[in-house]
């Protein structure tokens, strides 16, 4: 019984059936991720409630943002030195993501934006963002092209030359949102050295460790995927609740795993 | 029409990279790498395009006088380096300036960051909730760990090191990994389906 338990547990079992290198599991994931995506995102269009947790840093952002509407001043988003078409892409994206709403808010209030990226790549989508803001604000005359910077993808370039941006500009506050190394670190000390306040998220779990002793409030893990929900686009919950309920899901498997292993019934 | 096209293509060019991970079929292999070669293309016309940012804002910089001087010395020096790096490519003086002049700069900046790191640890380590006690008094214990005398101190220490790491520090990274890999589906899936498009 162990062993037929054992057997029907045992993927390797269903990928013997299956053409070689075709990973079951991950189709599997998809199979089931992708209708439940859909049905969410589709719930959550229809303007269907779907709660959500308070973030410290986004409430944060949104406090910035607000007060840099009355006050003139930007708020500086640093997107990092990931590069668009790596696996940096999607920290990158929600780094995108960010400055969206912070250059939205800005445009609106017909007010500076500031954002710094340390790959090319990000340059282009970074001022495709503002432009886009901009104009749906109706004050595209202003867009110049010189408010998102770039500093070239080594860190130590990156970080130095935000700094140079920070000090000439003076931004309300940072919010760092991208792929970052120690570059987030130094970026982040810099910022506190100028009595600025400061948000910041990676998903790299090292590079979190070093964000979290110098920002004020922390995004890590899947809060940094979580941008564009929290802030101002709603299509984003539906994504954000499938998250909710795979985590929960695998949660009670980590949990019937470690029962099963116990009983002698997982090899 | 234009926003349409760019997210067809998007779309288009999205799912056959995903076939491709799953399938192995050497059109779609072929297919797949063509893209990526193009992505590589387009990352190299971007530099440009970056290069163009970066003289632009320095050029018309309207700071202070000294952010003014700051904004010429990059130029000048941004200028020189290109001048240099076209004209005797894998020259002595380009060396020189990666040799004597960047590497230098980085390890002054890199230098940095230890007192970063304490200063930025003395803010967190101040009690002011239970989350920074937990930490100081695992950071405490970990730090004396890792000197070498201290299994003399105490034999529990060297354990104690191991369980930080094998329990809660594994528990954790775990979860955050988990987390990150459902997120970076959901975020894929939303770009995939033009939930999202940053592109367009």
């Amino acid at each position: 019984m162990q062993a037929l338990i054992a057997e029907c547990f045992s993927l390797r079992s269903i990928n013997a059936l299956l053409p070689t290198s075709v990973d079951v599991a991950a189709i599997a994931m998809l199979l089931i991720f992708v209708p439940l995506f859909v049905a969410l995102t589709l719930r959550a269009k229809g303007g269907r409630r779907i709660p959500l947790r308070p973030i410290a840093a986004y409430r944060r952002l949104q406090a910035l943002v607000s007060q840099a509407a009355e006050s003139g001043a930007p708020v500086h988003v640093a997107m990092g030195t990931g590069r668009l078409g790596t696996d940096a892409t999607l920290e990158s994206l929600m780094g995108l993501t960010m400055f969206d709403y912070v250059a939205r808010r800005a445009s609106a209030a017909n007010q500076p934006a500031l954002g710094t990226v340390g790959d090319a790549t990000l340059l282009p989508a970074a001022q495709a963002v503002l432009h886009q803001a901009r104009d749906d604000a109706g004050y595209g005359e202003r867009y110049t092209g010189r408010e998102v910077e770039f500093y070239g993808p080594e860190p130590l370039a990156y970080s130095a030359g935000s700094y140079a941006a920070v000090v000439r500009q003076r931004p309300l506050g940072n919010a760092l949102l991208g792929r970052f190394g120690f570059e987030g670190l130094w970026l982040a000390e810099s910022a506190a050295s100028l009595g600025m306040a400061r948000i910041g998220g990676a998903t790299d779990p090292s590079s979190a460790a070093l964000l979290a002793i110098s920002v004020d409030d922390l995004l890590v893990g899947e809060e940094v995927f979580a941008a564009g929900a929290y802030l101002h686009r709603p299509s984003h919950l539906g994504s954000l609740a499938t998250q909710d309920i795979f985590r929960i899901v695998a949660i009670l498997a980590i949990i019937l795993g470690v029962i099963l292993t116990s009983m002698g019934y997982w090899r | 029409m234009a926003r349409i096209l760019a997210i067809i293509a998007a779309i288009a060019c999205g799912l056959l990279m995903l076939v491709d991970f799953f399938v192995p079929d050497p059109v779609i292999d072929a297919l797949g790498a063509i893209l990526i070669e193009g992505v590589l293309i387009l990352a190299a016309f971007a530099l440009l395009l970056g290069v163009l940012n970066l003289l632009g804002v320095h050029a018309r910089t309207n700071g202070s006088p000294a952010s003014r001087r700051y904004s010429a010395i990059l130029l000048v020096a941004l200028l020189a380096t290109f001048g240099i790096g076209v004209l005797r490519p894998a020259s002595d003086e380009l060396a020189w300036i990666f040799d004597y002049l960047y590497f230098p700069l980085q390890a002054t900046m890199g230098a940095l960051l230890a007192f970063f790191v304490v200063s930025a640890a003395y803010r967190t380590f101040k009690l002011r909730s239970v989350s920074a006690l937990i930490l100081l008094i695992t950071s405490l214990v970990v730090l004396i760990t890792q000197l070498p005398f201290s299994a003399t101190l105490s034999p529990l220490l060297p354990a104690a090191r191991e369980w930080i790491y094998a329990i809660p520090v594994t528990a954790g990274v775990r979860g955050i990994l988990l987390g990150v890999s459902l997120g970076t589906i959901a975020t894929a899936l939303r770009v995939l389906l033009a939930v999202d498009h940053p592109y367009a």
